[in-house]
């Protein structure tokens, strides 16, 4: 079996990666969140047919449940406040992050696009939060969540000594996307180095000493 | 094979590779070695031929291959005692291919596990430099060591890091700025113009 070389997989690599941040952003903001909008739909039963969804009904002063994009726009025009999502309580976070310090060997579950999401509120809703100093706050807070998970990514990831699984479990879109090209391909590169062994003990053992070919 | 375009793989099938030739050769020697004697490579002569060579006549049992320098028992013994410390860059930029590649022939189970070793050393510390954006002294010394297979590994890491942290920041990627081929036909046109006028005038 001729042994395909490691550049196979290097040419891939150094293009630009497959998933952008940009892109994640675009995914998060389907995520749901809850606002209250001032104005009534004029459509019946005040519905808003959307191409992947509807939502409603839109009557002043009722919650209602809506993806973040239409949030977004609707908040731009004044027409709605949006409601903080419930993981982004200050107390909700402190315990998360207290988990996330005390507990090493495996991570909390994280919303899945808590970033973008995060980032999203934070440059276009600042309001929503309350005073400047919860704004703050919950900015602080989430910066620390994110640098805590980072470090135990890394060190999760300087463990791998072989072409073996490790567990990285409840890694939200974006952690995962940074990672994604180094840790891929120092696996591709671990299976690489580990195939020849295998490939000849296994060829001693039956006894048939295979020809060198190319 | 391998991708017959794969630019990296001709390239690191260009490594030297000590062989050993059965039969002789008639007038490659000079190609071969500059400096040989006669335009014959004699039978059971030493010659280093590039992998490339080595392996296609291997498989046709014309040469018996041996190790390139850099994995005899010295620079193990080296690489064994301080793997990350050791310059692959400069020494066997495509250490872990070439190793790969010999090994089909020669069917060195040692070779194979030295190497898995020494990628474990410097794999840890590929990922703590790889994964931060703070491009310090010591992230450009240890790039300056990497082979050319781990300097990807290690590029890929950090772009996709620089990225997020680009996104974050809200700033956009820079698009690469193209010269302009307007501006050069503009002036070119002025300069043929002023030429042309002068021309004139002067006629």
């Amino acid at each position: 079996m001729p042994t395909a070389s490691l550049f196979e997989y290097i040419g891939a690599k150094i293009e630009e990666p497959t998933l952008t941040p940009e892109e994640l952003e675009f995914f998060a903001e389907h995520e749901k969140v809850v606002i209250i909008p001032n104005f009534s739909l004029n459509l019946p039963s005040s519905k808003l047919s959307c191409v992947e969804g509807t939502y409603g009904p839109f009557r002043p002063n009722i919650p209602v449940d809506v993806p973040l994009y239409l949030a977004l726009a609707l908040h731009r025009r004044g027409k709605c406040r949006i409601q903080p999502p419930p993981w982004m309580a200050s107390d909700k976070l402190k315990e998360v992050l207290e988990e996330e310090r005390s507990i090493s060997q495996y991570f909390q579950p994280v919303p899945q696009y808590y970033v973008e999401v995060s980032k999203m509120l934070f440059t276009e809703a600042r309001a929503i939060f309350g005073s400047n100093n919860d704004v703050h706050e919950v900015q602080d807070l989430i910066e620390e969540l994110k640098k805590v998970r980072n470090s135990k990514i890394l060190d999760g990831l300087r463990k791998v000594s072989g072409p073996i699984t490790v567990k990285l479990n409840n890694l939200s879109a974006s952690e995962s996307n940074k990672i994604r090209l180094l840790f891929e391909n120092s696996l591709n590169m671990w299976h690489q180095l580990a195939k020849n062994d295998k490939e000849w003990q296994e060829g001693r053992m039956a006894g048939t000493d295979t020809p060198a070919t190319l | 094979m391998t991708d017959y375009w794969s630019l990296d793989g001709a390239l690191a099938e260009e490594t030297i590779v000590p062989a050993r030739f059965k039969f002789g050769v008639h007038g490659v020697a000079r190609v071969l070695e500059p400096g040989s004697t006669s335009n014959d490579v004699e039978p059971e002569a030493k010659v280093d031929a590039p992998l490339w060579l080595a392996a296609a006549l291997g498989r046709r049992s014309m040469v018996t291959i041996s190790l390139p320098e850099t994995y005899h028992e010295r620079y193990r013994r080296r690489l064994n005692a301080g793997a990350e410390c050791i310059n692959l860059k400069g020494r066997a930029p495509y250490f872990y291919d070439v190793g790969n590649k010999c090994n089909e022939f020669l069917q060195d189970l040692t070779l194979s596990a030295f190497l898995a070793r020494t990628y474990a050393t410097r794999y840890r510390e590929l990922v703590s430099r790889g994964l931060s954006t703070v491009s310090g002294e010591d992230m450009l010394e240890l790039q300056s060591k990497l082979s050319l297979e781990e300097l990807a590994v290690f590029e890929a890491g950090r772009e996709s890091v620089a990225r997020a942290e680009l996104w974050a920041r809200g700033a956009r990627p820079r698009a690469t700025v193209a010269v302009l081929p307007t501006r050069k036909r503009a002036a070119a046109t002025r300069d043929g113009a002023e030429v042309a006028g002068a021309a004139r005038q002067k006629a």
